[in-house]
């Protein structure tokens, strides 16, 4: 019934038929007219662009503007309103809320686990995207909340379903009770988030994994507009194609998944809007280099309690950062000029959202751009900046009614106009009762009378006449009448009477003293006289905004490195990892960011005459250079989870998706000689994602830790994980749960593949004419990522332990016509050597672990030094964040079992992991034009006395142990200037919230999300 | 087997057996007999383990016992006393190493339930002991005597109080042969302060009381205790009362686990009540209460060295700097190991003692980490830790320093004088595997 009455009363104002036309909804009772025209005179009108109306009128007809100006014609029939000066905005617009609708619950995620869909009906595969959905189907106008929003100055809220990835479309709201008003727009945009939300199907169950499904449904949403006659109806994918034109927002958690977000979106040349987590001050260049629109909350952190040092001691600097920058989002924002909605999102409480407001003012936002934030741009936003978000004619009669700008920090909202209609959010007093009286009561007790606070909330005190001992009174005034009661002298008094006049000047009344009737009366002695305004200080102007570091955490740089080094190392033990073998008192000279030379007393002079003077030269005796450590198996630096375990065939999700340059452990292993990982799906289904390979230049953004022109690998894996063995008794579901089944399910990915290659290039084989009459495949990410690893575009390094399974890929792989290029963790490898010699694969091993799960009982140390040995190019790894601080030693290990040499040793984690990954044309090596990927060491490196005393990437000294101490200092002189601040606020009042113990969540190959 | 000579005795015919056995099966090798010759170590170099060195030394040993500990130029030296004179110049000799508050011999594979035995149900289970489960089969147990841990204390895991630890050799036919120290210790995991991942006030209120709970349970369960163990003779027998009397007769230490100030605070004052011996374990924050450590003469078993620091702000060589830290403020000092794969990990030990050195801890001082020290801190000094005469002849020779894992290479063996075999189960392997590429 709602749906219809929305309806008609859309078409009502589309057809623009005449007010005073029929009524389509019957009233019980005469019905009432409405007023037809409301003029509100006298107001200080923001027109927008810092343009301001004075002593303007605005003038009203039902829920729309029809004038604004100094002169305005006025109807006869005019209800006029006096704003006496008062300041009028437009009313603000939330774009990211679920108002009126309930947010589902979430399922209980126990239980066998859902790896198919369950929804019935002719929807997409998957339980999380639900393009279909309206959200005007779950809407309900809620009173309550509503009044939330009006009382922060909001009018109007794109409210949608809050669940799942692909959300479905919104619904614009006027945020008035009138049914006939709410609706401004249906369907005004489709949308998205980084989040699974309800559904119990296993997949997605990573951050990855929910960026390749939004892929896969894109993609797939193509296919089906090409080919919907051949396909069978699917409801979904017939709904995004028809929302295709509707603006996108998107949820996301950090900067670096709006950094993610924004990708998808280029990738398939549309735009989204961000709803970003308010912390795009972290990395604001990247951010403004999207050149998307930002959707930003006002949840600033409270102050930790670090009133105990001991609870401080669990708080990182990086949260203390947090709470120190949020509120300078919005001017940094301001600032790079990127455009900018502020949403209501994410807050605690609703009603701090001005406050959090007048705290952006406060370190520099200007008030145009803050309004503009709340009304014009998220209008223009959703294409709605012809209807909503202005004061002019032909607008919805959407404005707030305010005491004074929002510069003043006092300034209040008096009232919220919605669709024409008035919500009155503070109840105006007439009467300015405040001043000093002089109370009599009988006419005889006398009384001075102190009236103060403001003016809709007077506060009075009373004293004893001339005593000046003033105690609290409760006074309340409605209309005219006032009620006066207090205690002296053990007395209890209440007075009821009338103010006699607006100015307040004579009271009188009644009262009963001992029992009778007296009267009382209070004179006025004196007017409250007002404080001048208080208006927000801005920080702009009076300090600087806080220091950021990149990373914002402890051991991040003021500013990042940009330009190589040029040196000369004179005098060093090189371990060149080439056939010179170790050099003893050589020089090395790096330039560009290469390595320049190798050699025994480089002459400049006669060599590079060009270099000298821009030369550093170091002298190195003592100390041992070798190239950067390469660690093969890493899963630091990822953001939500390192396995997407939802499917056994995941190709189509990627680490690269989900790099995280913010984790404390880049530094820690930069610091431990790492200067190249692989990082790696984990090992949860036979065919995972594919690996992100970075170089661990510390501080810089995902994409420019990445490697370029690295080529593509993925992971695979076989055994216990795989099979789910060590996950307890519920998932015991998917395929498959035993050696068998992996076998299988390597067959079907690859037999799948090779179908999809042909029918590509069955298609690709076509003319170009040809092409023109036929669709062109579905893309289908999946399978494209086995076809590269058929056509030896993308690498595979396989999880393995037993020899009967590592045997087993090999015969598949030739018998698929592939390779694989690398056996990881291969702990049986030794028992195979032979076998993985013959078919070309590298063993990347653990030094020394075991006994940990049923399949590594026969894993031993000396697998290491076997392999290598039987000529498979072999290394150590660290899968570990913590043994990834010290490969070095792991290294050794292989000296101590197995005898290796210590050059062959160093190798192990330096040159053959290179090789592995098809960059030692670059890096593994200390060979002129290789890369400037450099580890200096105190004493012998594979020495457990060695400490890397300088880390080079690239010719950049990422980590060096000098600049350590001093970073070391500036953490703890941050945080005690941050402690202190937090303390001032917290003795200032501020609320503050306890410090949590928060553990890293560090990944290893089979650690799952929850 | 058909080609063994029929002449040989039933005990020789095993040994035999046990050397063939490797190529048919992976074998635990067999504990050695008792020492019944006398046995000297020539020109290596000592590490004793108190902290003194001798380097060319003699260190000889008989029935089980050291007998000569002295610089091989020593006048006193009688070469002729000896049946048997290993010449080991460039070698080096340490005392067995001491892991303590290890699983070893309580699981073999983590991930197989069936293999775990460290843990049992319930808060308090001080009743609940390794003594008897202790399996002195494990596969692991060869790995890591092989880089020369040679002494460990098996502690179980879990729980308020987990249970009761014992001390063993790392060679012996069964628990029964092979414990020094029955029931040494009961070990009491002191609750977490910080138990607030909750947002909401109310809910960190509750947990903050939960821990006052906590607390006050444990103190509720030792004057229990106390109370118990002042009548010898109780009608009604309370199996967990019993197990805690060794405490309070000081029979038994209380190894208190305990990481961050708040906790390692909380539980030194509330071991103040009681007149028991406290060992701290763990003790990431120590550094920061060394005086309440050293007022009461509490040693601490520091946790693993090769850890990620604890706080994201921390330094990044702050694991590896704690054990000088607390050495140099007075405190003894002991290392252990548990965590993530702590039973294989236990091989790792002397490592750590090698990290200890690298920063800021004189080499000797480092190795006393996993020697005296932890000798002392289990009241095992009298018998074990350093190289002195009348203590065990359990001792190793490397050809290298031991704490480095380049020279970490053991090549003589002895537990109480009986000369260990090194071999284990994954050496065997290797060998089997190694065949076959031949």
């Amino acid at each position: 019934m709602i749906r219809i009455i929305l309806l008609l009363s859309f078409l009502f104002l589309f057809f623009q038929f005449d007010a005073i036309g029929q009524k389509w909804a019957p009233k019980n009772g005469a019905p009432q007219t409405e007023q037809q025209y409301t003029v509100l005179i006298n107001g200080h009108i923001y027109l927008g662009n810092g343009e301001w109306l004075t002593n303007g009128k605005i003038l009203l007809k039902g829920n729309k503007i029809k004038a604004v100006g100094n002169e305005i014609a006025l109807p006869d029939y005019t209800l006029v309103h006096d704003l006496q000066g008062k300041f009028v905005y437009p009313s603000f617009i939330d774009l990211h809320t679920s108002f009126g609708i309930d947010k589902p619950k979430p399922k209980s995620k126990t239980g066998k686990p859902q790896l198919e869909s369950t929804k019935e009906g002719p929807y997409y595969w998957n339980e999380s995207v639900r393009p279909e959905v309206e959200a005007l189907d779950y809407f309900s106008y809620d009173q309550k909340t509503a009044e939330s929003y009006r009382e922060q100055g909001f009018g109007t809220v794109l409210t949608h379903f809050p669940d799942g990835v692909i959300r479905g479309t919104s619904a614009l709201i006027a945020l008035t009770h009138k049914q006939e008003d709410q609706l401004i727009k249906n369907k005004a945009s489709m949308h998205y988030s980084f989040f699974k939300g309800s559904s119990r199907q296993t997949y997605p169950s990573s951050l990855m994994g929910i960026i390749a499904l939004i892929r896969q449904f894109h993609y797939d949403a193509e296919a089906y507009e090409q080919q919907a006659a051949q396909l069978p109806y699917n409801r979904s994918l017939e709904a995004v194609n028809q929302m295709a034109g509707l603006p996108k927002l998107i949820a996301v958690d950090s900067y670096l998944s709006a950094l993610r977000a924004d990708k998808i979106a280029d990738e398939f040349g549309f735009q989204f809007m961000i709803k970003g987590d308010g912390q795009e001050y972290k990395r604001m260049k990247a951010v403004k280099a999207m050149n998307t629109p930002l959707i930003v909350p006002l949840n600033f952190p409270k102050p930790y309690d670090v009133s105990d040092p001991y609870d401080a001691l669990q708080l990182p600097l990086s949260k203390m950062k947090e709470w120190e920058l949020a509120d300078e989002n919005a001017v940094r924002l301001m600032q790079e000029e990127i455009q900018f909605a502020f949403t209501t999102a994410d807050l605690e409480k609703r009603a701090d959202f001005l406050g959090n407001l007048k705290r952006c003012l406060q370190k520099g936002l200007s008030h145009d751009h803050a309004i503009a934030a709340l009304t014009s741009v998220p209008a223009k936003l959703i294409g709605m900046e012809q209807t909503i978000g202005k004061l002019a004619e032909n607008y919805s009669a959407n404005f707030i009614i305010a005491t004074d700008t929002l510069f003043e920090k006092n300034s209040r909202i008096l009232a919220n106009w919605v669709a024409g209609k008035e919500y009155r959010l503070i109840n105006e007093a007439k009467i300015d009762l405040r001043g000093t009286y002089s109370l009599n009561v009988n006419k005889r007790t006398q009384f001075d009378l102190k009236i103060e606070g403001s003016l809709e909330k007077p506060k009075a005190e009373i004293s004893a006449k001339g005593a000046n001992n003033y105690s609290k009174a409760k006074l309340k005034l409605e209309g005219n009448r006032v009620n006066l009661w207090y205690e002296k002298g053990n007395q209890s008094f209440r007075l009821s009477g009338v103010v006699n006049d607006s100015l307040g000047r004579i009271w009188t009344g009644k009262t009963i003293v001992n029992e009778n009737w007296v009267d009382w009366a209070a004179i006025r002695k004196s007017y409250f006289t007002e404080k001048p305004k208080d208006t927000i200080e801005q920080g702009i102007k009076s300090k600087a905004l806080a220091s950021l570091t990149y990373p914002l955490m402890a051991y991040g740089w003021d500013s990042l490195p940009q330009e190589a080094e040029t040196i000369l190392f004179r005098k060093a033990t090189l371990w060149t990892n080439e056939e010179e073998g170790i050099l003893k008192d050589h020089d090395l000279l790096i330039h560009n960011g290469k390595i320049k030379m190798v050699g025994y007393k480089i002459n400049l002079q006669v060599m590079f005459p060009d270099l000298v003077g821009k030369v550093r030269e170091i002298d190195a005796s003592g100390l041992h250079i070798t190239s950067g450590i390469v660690d093969e198996h890493s899963h630091i630096a990822i953001s939500r989870g390192v396995n997407e375990s939802g499917q056994s065939i995941t190709s189509e999700v990627s680490i690269g998706d989900v790099v995280n340059s913010d984790d404390i452990n880049l530094y820690r292993q930069l610091a431990g000689g790492v200067t190249a990982s692989q990082l790696l799906h984990g090992s949860a289904n036979p065919i995972g994602g594919q690996s992100a390979l970075i170089k661990l230049r510390w501080g810089q953004e995902p994409e420019k830790m990445k490697i370029a022109d690295a080529p593509g690998f993925i992971k695979f894996a076989l055994g216990e994980n795989v099979k789910q063995s060590n996950w307890g008794d519920e998932r015991t579901v998917r395929f498959p749960q035993s050696r068998m089944g992996v076998e299988q399910v390597f067959y079907d990915g690859f037999t799948r593949a090779r179908a999809y290659r042909d029918e590509w290039r069955l298609y690709n084989a076509k003319s170009k004419r040809e092409k023109k009459k036929i669709s062109p495949p579905r893309t289908d990410l999946e399978l494209k990522a086995l076809v590269e690893i058929l056509d030896t575009q993308r690498f595979v390094t396989c999880h393995s332990y037993i020899q009967s399974e590592i045997n087993m890929l090999m015969h598949v792989a030739d018998s698929m016509k592939f390779r694989i290029n690398t056996f990881t963790h291969v702990l049986e490898g030794y028992k195979v050597a032979n076998k993985l010699r013959q078919h070309g694969a590298a063993a990347s091993t653990f030094s020394d672990w075991w006994a940990y799960k049923f399949e590594v009982n026969d894993a031993i140390p000396y697998n290491g030094a076997m392999l290598h040995e039987q000529e498979v190019l072999t290394g150590f790894n660290s899968d570990d964040a913590e043994m990834g601080r010290r490969l070095n030693q792991e290294a050794a290990k292989a000296m101590k079992y197995g005898g290796l040499s210590a050059e062959e040793a160093w190798k192990l984690v330096t040159l053959n992991p290179a090789k592995m990954l098809h960059l030692d044309h670059r890096m593994g090596s200390l060979a002129p034009g290789k890369d400037a990927d450099l580890v200096v060491w105190n004493d012998f490196p594979l020495s457990i006395y060695a400490k890397p005393l300088k880390t080079y990437i690239d010719g950049i000294a990422y980590f060096d142990a000098e600049r350590d101490h001093e970073l070391r200092a500036n953490v703890i002189r941050e945080r005690e200037r941050l402690i202190k601040l937090m303390l001032q606020a917290k003795e200032g009042g501020e609320q503050t919230q306890k410090v949590k113990k928060e553990k890293q969540k560090l990944y290893e190959c089979n650690t799952l999300e929850p | 087997m058909s080609v063994i000579p029929l002449s040989l005795n039933r005990f020789k015919w095993l040994v035999v057996c046990c050397l063939l056995g490797h190529s048919l099966q992976a074998q635990i090798p067999s504990p050695a007999p008792k020492q019944n010759q006398s046995i000297l170590l020539l020109n290596a170099t000592a590490h004793l383990g108190n902290g003194e060195l001798i380097p060319r030394s003699a260190i000889g040993f008989e029935n089980g016992k050291l007998s000569a500990v002295m610089a091989a130029i020593d006048i006193r030296l009688d070469t002729n006393a000896y049946d048997t004179i290993y010449h080991l110049e460039g070698k080096h000799i340490y005392p067995g190493f001491i892991a303590p508050n290890s699983r070893l011999g309580l699981v073999e594979i983590d991930a197989v339930r069936a293999s775990r035995d460290y843990d049992d149900v319930g808060i308090f289970n001080p009743h609940v002991r390794t003594l008897t489960a202790f399996n002195t089969e494990s596969r692991i147990t060869p790995t890591v005597r092989s880089n020369g841990v040679l002494i460990a204390q098996i502690a179980p895991k879990g729980g308020r109080i987990s249970g009761t630890s014992s001390i063993f050799k790392l060679d012996s036919w069964n628990w029964e042969d092979g414990v020094v120290i029955k029931d040494d210790g009961i070990h009491l995991n002191w609750p977490d302060a910080n138990f607030r991942w909750y947002r909401e006030a109310a809910k960190q209120e509750k947990a903050a009381k939960a821990y006052q709970k906590q607390q006050a349970a444990i103190k509720t369960f030792f004057d229990k205790a106390r109370a118990y163990a002042k009548v010898a003779f109780h009608l009604e027998k309370d199996l967990r009362l019993e197990a805690m009397t060794k405490l309070f007769e000081g029979k038994a230490k209380l190894f208190v686990h305990a990481d961050q100030v708040k906790e390692i605070t909380d539980a030194l004052y509330f071991t103040d009540h009681y007149d028991f011996e406290v060992v701290l374990v763990g003790g990431h924050d120590a550094w920061l209460v060394t005086d309440l450590l050293k007022d009461r003469g509490i040693p601490v078993l520091l946790r693993r060295v090769h850890s990620l620091p604890y706080y994201q702000d921390e330094a990044i060589d702050f694991p590896y700097r704690l054990p000088s830290i607390l050495v140099q403020k007075g405190i003894l000092v002991g290392l252990e190991n548990s965590g993530d794969m702590e039973a294989m990990g236990t091989r790792n030990l002397p490592f750590y003692a090698g990290t200890a050195a690298a920063y800021g801890l004189e080499s000797e001082k480092a190795l006393s980490l996993i020697t005296l020290n932890t000798a002392k801190i289990l009241g095992i000094e009298e018998q074990l830790g350093s190289l002195e005469v009348g203590k065990q002849a359990t001792l190793f020779v490397s050809e290298g320093d031991a704490l480095d894992m380049r020279t970490n290479q053991l090549i003589h063996a002895f537990i109480d004088g009986r000369k260990i075999s090194l071999d284990n189960p994954q050496k065997q392997l290797y060998r089997k595997y190694s065949k076959k590429y031949r």
